[in-house]
C-alpha cells in the first residue's frame, strides 16, 4: 500500500502542469487507497471535469459532500454544476457553501460566474429587468470577491463577465486589465479580452490577446482557432475594409501565417 | 430558347466582370492597408478610406459596363457586324478609363497621417513630407476646403478634416506647438483688437460673413426680383404682367434666401465674440450681448458628430461652450469660417485663455474645494444631476490640468446614470440620449486635457454606439485601440478628494 497523501499530491501536480490523464491515474491511486478522503474528491471531481467528463466530477462532488459538508466542496459542486449549465443548482450550491463560510472567495466567484452564465451565450430570450438583476447580483459577488482578495486575478474575471452581462464592454475591460496588470501571463484573462476587444471592435488588439495566449498555452488549441475565426469573421471587418489578416496585429499575422503552413484549420 | 440562353450568357459574363473587380477591389484595399501597417510602429496613424470607398464604386462599376461589353464582342467574333465591334470597343474602353481612374484615384489620393515623436508625416503612394513640431509656425484653416493647414518655415502641409480621429489627432499635434494660432480676422464693431492680451474691450471675432451675405441678399432682390421683368416683359400690359411677375419671382426668391440663410445664418449661434480678461461676450443675432465669467465656463470642447447624406458619412465639428448655469453656446463649422476661423481653433483659443488655472484666484480653489464636498454629498445620496453640477462648478472655477480628471468622472456617472434609467417609448430615448450626449461632452473635454487616455474614447464609444452613430463609435474605437497598441495609454486616476483642486 502507498502513501495516499503522496499520490494526490502528485496527481494535484500532475493536473496542475496540464497533464491531465495522468493526473486522473493518480487521484485513481489515491482513491483506491482512500476512498473517503474528500481533498481527493475534491481534486478528482476537477480533473474529471477538466477532461471534460462532467458526470464523472458529479459524482465525486456530490461523493465529497457526503464525506465533509464544507465550503470548499460546495465551491467544488457549484464549480462542476455551472459547467454542465445548471446556474440555479450552482447557485443554490454556492449559498449553501457561503452558509458556512461567508468569506469563500472561490464561491463568490462561481455564484458570480452562475448568475452571469444564462447570459453569456447570447441564446436568452429573458426581459432585461431580469438580466440587470443577474448583472447586478453577479457584479455584486465579484465586487465582494475582489474585497477579499485582490491578489487573485479570477475575481476579476468574474467581475469582468458581470460587466459583460450588463453589456459594458468598457468596463469589462476596464477591471480585467487590472487583473492582467496583475498576472500578465494570465492566459485566461487574455481569451476573455480578446472577446471583449473583439466586441469593442478592437481587432487588432483582439488578435494581440490572442497571440499572447497562444504564446503562452502553446498546446491550447482554443487561440488559434479564434484566431483564425476572427480573420474570417466579417463582422469584425465593421468599417475596415479589405483582407482582414491586414487588420491583425504583426504577431497573430506571424501565428497565422505559420499555421496555415502547416495545415492549420483543416 | 435563345433569349434564355442570351439570359443566361449575361448572366455568366457579368459575374465574370464582377469577379475581376472583386479581385482588383481586395488588390487595391490590400495595398492601402500594407501602406498603413507599414508605418504603424513609427507613431499613432490617421487615414481615411473613403478615397478607397469611392474607387472602390468605379472598380464596381467599370467591371459590370466591361463585362457587358463582352455580348457585343462575341456578335462581333461571331457574325463580323462592324457595328458590334463598335459597340463592344466602345464599352470596354469608357470602362477601362473608369477602372484606370479609380485605381489612380487610390494611388494618388491614398494618404495617411502619422504623429511621431517630433514631427508630423504624409505618408502617400509616391513617398512622404514631414513637418517637425519644431518647426510649425501656425494653424489656419484652409480657405476651400475642410482642411487644417499647417503652416511651417519652409512649406505648408494641408490635413483634411475628412482624416478618422481628426479631432484626436488636432489635439495631439496642438499640444506639441505653443503657440499655434493666428487671430482671425477682425471685422466689424467697436475697435477689435488682434492682441492675444485679455482688452477689457477685445473683440476676438466678427461674423463678416453676414454683412456680406446682407448685401448680396439686397443686390440680387433689386436685381433678379425688381428689375429684370421691366426689361423682358413684352405685350399690351406691360406693367400688370410686370407685377406678377415680380411677386411670382419675389415669393420663389424669399423662399431661397430663407433657406439659404437658415444654412448659413443658424439661429442661436453666435454672431460676435468677445474674449475680455474678466469675461467672455457673445451677441446672437438680433440679440443683446451676453456674458459670463471665466470661471463659469466648464468646457470649450469640439463634439464632433457625423452627419449622412445619401448614405455617406460626413464629419461635422460644432464647437460647444459649456457654462455652469446650463447654458451651451454651439458654434458649429459654418459659423466658425464665417468668424474668420474653424471651430478646432476658436476652442483651442478658448481654452488656452479660460480652461486654466493660470488666471484664477485663490477664491476661486476655495470654492471649488467647498464645491467638490457639495458633489461628493450629492453623490452620495444618489443625486447624480446635482452631483454633476456641482463637479462642474468645481471644473469651472478650477480647471482640471493635473489628477482630477473630473470631467471624465461625471462623463462615467452620467454614463452609468443613463444605463441605470428603465423604461421605453420614445421619450425615454431620447432623455437617455441627451444624457450621454451630456456624457459625450465631459468626455470630449477630458481628452482635450488628457488626449492619451484610451478609457475615455472607448466611453465615447461605448456612448454613441449603435444606430446612425456607428461611424463615430467606431472612430473612437480605433483613436483608443491605436493608443492600446501602442503603448501610449496613460490611464487617468481619477477623484482624489482628500487632495482637492490643488
Amino acid at each position: 500500500m502507498g502513501d495516499p497523501g503522496q499520490a494526490r499530491e502528485r496527481a494535484r501536480n500532475l493536473f496542475m502542469i496540464g497533464r491531465l490523464a495522468d493526473a486522473r491515474d493518480a487521484a485513481r491511486e489515491a482513491l483506491a487507497q482512500d476512498a473517503l478522503d474528500a481533498s481527493t474528491l475534491r481534486l478528482s471531481a476537477d480533473i474529471e471535469a477538466a477532461l471534460g467528463d462532467l458526470e464523472s466530477a458529479l459524482d465525486y462532488a456530490a461523493q465529497a459532500i457526503s464525506v465533509e459538508a464544507s465550503a470548499s466542496s460546495y465551491a467544488v459542486l457549484a464549480s462542476v454544476q455551472r459547467r454542465t449549465g445548471d446556474f440555479a443548482a450552482a447557485i443554490a450550491s454556492c449559498e449553501r457553501g457561503l452558509a458556512l463560510d461567508p468569506e469563500h472567495v472561490t464561491l463568490h466567484v462561481t455564484a458570480s460566474l452562475a448568475w452571469a452564465g444564462p447570459w453569456l451565450d447570447g441564446s436568452t430570450d429573458r426581459p432585461s429587468e431580469t438580466r440587470r438583476e443577474a448583472a447586478n447580483q453577479s457584479a455584486a459577488l465579484a465586487s465582494r470577491a475582489l474585497e477579499l482578495d485582490p491578489t487573485e486575478t479570477f475575481p476579476y474575471y468574474a467581475a469582468s463577465v458581470a460587466e459583460l452581462v450588463r453589456n459594458d464592454l468598457y468596463a469589462a475591460a476596464s477591471i480585467l486589465t487590472k487583473g492582467l496588470a496583475l498576472d500578465p501571463e494570465w492566459v485566461a484573462g487574455h481569451l476573455l479580452m480578446s472577446g471583449i476587444r473583439g466586441r469593442q471592435g478592437m481587432v487588432k488588439l483582439a488578435s494581440r490577446h490572442l497571440a499572447t495566449a497562444g504564446m503562452l498555452s502553446p498546446n491550447d488549441e482554443t487561440p488559434i482557432s479564434q484566431l483564425r475565426a476572427i480573420a474570417g469573421k466579417r463582422r469584425f471587418r465593421r468599417n475596415r475594409p479589405g483582407p482582414s489578416i491586414w487588420w491583425l496585429a504583426p504577431e497573430a499575422r506571424k501565428i497565422l501565417e505559420a499555421d496555415a503552413e502547416l495545415g492549420g484549420g483543416r | 430558347m435563345e433569349d434564355i440562353a442570351v439570359i443566361a450568357l449575361t448572366i455568366v459574363v457579368l459575374g465574370g466582370g464582377l469577379l475581376v473587380a472583386r479581385f482588383v477591389g481586395q488588390r487595391l484595399l490590400a495595398w492601402s492597408a500594407r501602406v498603413r501597417d507599414g508605418v504603424e510602429h513609427r507613431g499613432t496613424v490617421y487615414g481615411s478610406d473613403m478615397i478607397v470607398r469611392v474607387s472602390l464604386i468605379g472598380v464596381w462599376a467599370g467591371g459590370a459596363l466591361g463585362s457587358l461589353g463582352i455580348l457585343p464582342a462575341i456578335v462581333w467574333v461571331a457574325t463580323s457586324d462592324t457595328e458590334a465591334r463598335r459597340i463592344a470597343v466602345s464599352i470596354m474602353g469608357v470602362s477601362g478609363v473608369i477602372v484606370a481612374l479609380a485605381v489612380l484615384m487610390v494611388i494618388v489620393g491614398m494618404r495617411f497621417f502619422v504623429l511621431e515623436e517630433d514631427r508630423i508625416t504624409r505618408v502617400g503612394a509616391f513617398g512622404e513630407r514631414s513637418v517637425r513640431f519644431a518647426a510649425i509656425d501656425r494653424f489656419d484653416e484652409s480657405a476651400g476646403l475642410p482642411a487644417l493647414r499647417i503652416h511651417s518655415d519652409a512649406r505648408t502641409m494641408r490635413v483634411s478634416k475628412t482624416l478618422a480621429g481628426f479631432d484626436d489627432l488636432f489635439n495631439r499635434l496642438t499640444e506639441h506647438v505653443s503657440s499655434p494660432y493666428e487671430a482671425p480676422a477682425q471685422v466689424g464693431l467697436g475697435e477689435p483688437s488682434t492682441e492675444y492680451s485679455l482688452h477689457e474691450t477685445a473683440h476676438f471675432a466678427v461674423s463678416a460673413q453676414r454683412r456680406r451675405l446682407n448685401t448680396m441678399v439686397l443686390i440680387s432682390t433689386l436685381v433678379f426680383v425688381l428689375v429684370w421683368p421691366w426689361f423682358l416683359v413684352e405685350g399690351e400690359h406691360v406693367v400688370r404682367d410686370s407685377v406678377i411677375f415680380m411677386a411670382m419671382g419675389f415669393g420663389l426668391w424669399l423662399v431661397t434666401v430663407l433657406l439659404v440663410r437658415t444654412e448659413t445664418s443658424p439661429s442661436g449661434q453666435p454672431i460676435e465674440l468677445r474674449l475680455a480678461r474678466s469675461e467672455i461676450g457673445w451677441r446672437l443675432s438680433r440679440g443683446e450681448w451676453q456674458t459670463r465669467a471665466p470661471n463659469e465656463l466648464v468646457s470649450a470642447s469640439v463634439e464632433t458628430t457625423i452627419i449622412y447624406v445619401k448614405s455617406q458619412p460626413g464629419h461635422r465639428y460644432p464647437l460647444r461652450l459649456r457654462f455652469t448655469d446650463g447654458t451651451v453656446l454651439q458654434i458649429d463649422d459654418h459659423r466658425g469660417r464665417h468668424l474668420g476661423s474653424s471651430t478646432q481653433l476658436l476652442g483651442l483659443e478658448l481654452r488656452r485663455r479660460y480652461v486654466t488655472t493660470a488666471n484664477r484666484v485663490e477664491g476661486d480653489r476655495a470654492h471649488a474645494t467647498a464645491q467638490l464636498v457639495e458633489a461628493r454629498a450629492a453623490e452620495t445620496n444618489g443625486d447624480v444631476a446635482a452631483a454633476v453640477q456641482a463637479y462642474q462648478r468645481v471644473i469651472a472655477h478650477w480647471p482640471d490640468e493635473s489628477h482630477l480628471a473630473l470631467h471624465r468622472y461625471c462623463g462615467d456617472l452620467l454614463r452609468a446614470h443613463a444605463d441605470s434609467l428603465m423604461g421605453d417609448g420614445r421619450e425615454f430615448r431620447k432623455r437617455t440620449a441627451a444624457i450621454r450626449a451630456d456624457a459625450v461632452g465631459h468626455y470630449r473635454a477630458h481628452l482635450d486635457t488628457f488626449p492619451y487616455d484610451a478609457d475615455a474614447w472607448q466611453a465615447i464609444a461605448a456612448c454613441v454606439g449603435g444606430g446612425y452613430r456607428t461611424d463615430l463609435a467606431d472612430e473612437s474605437i480605433a483613436s483608443a485601440e491605436q493608443l492600446l497598441m501602442s503603448g501610449r495609454h496613460t490611464p487617468t486616476e481619477y477623484l482624489r478628494p482628500e487632495h482637492g483642486p490643488n
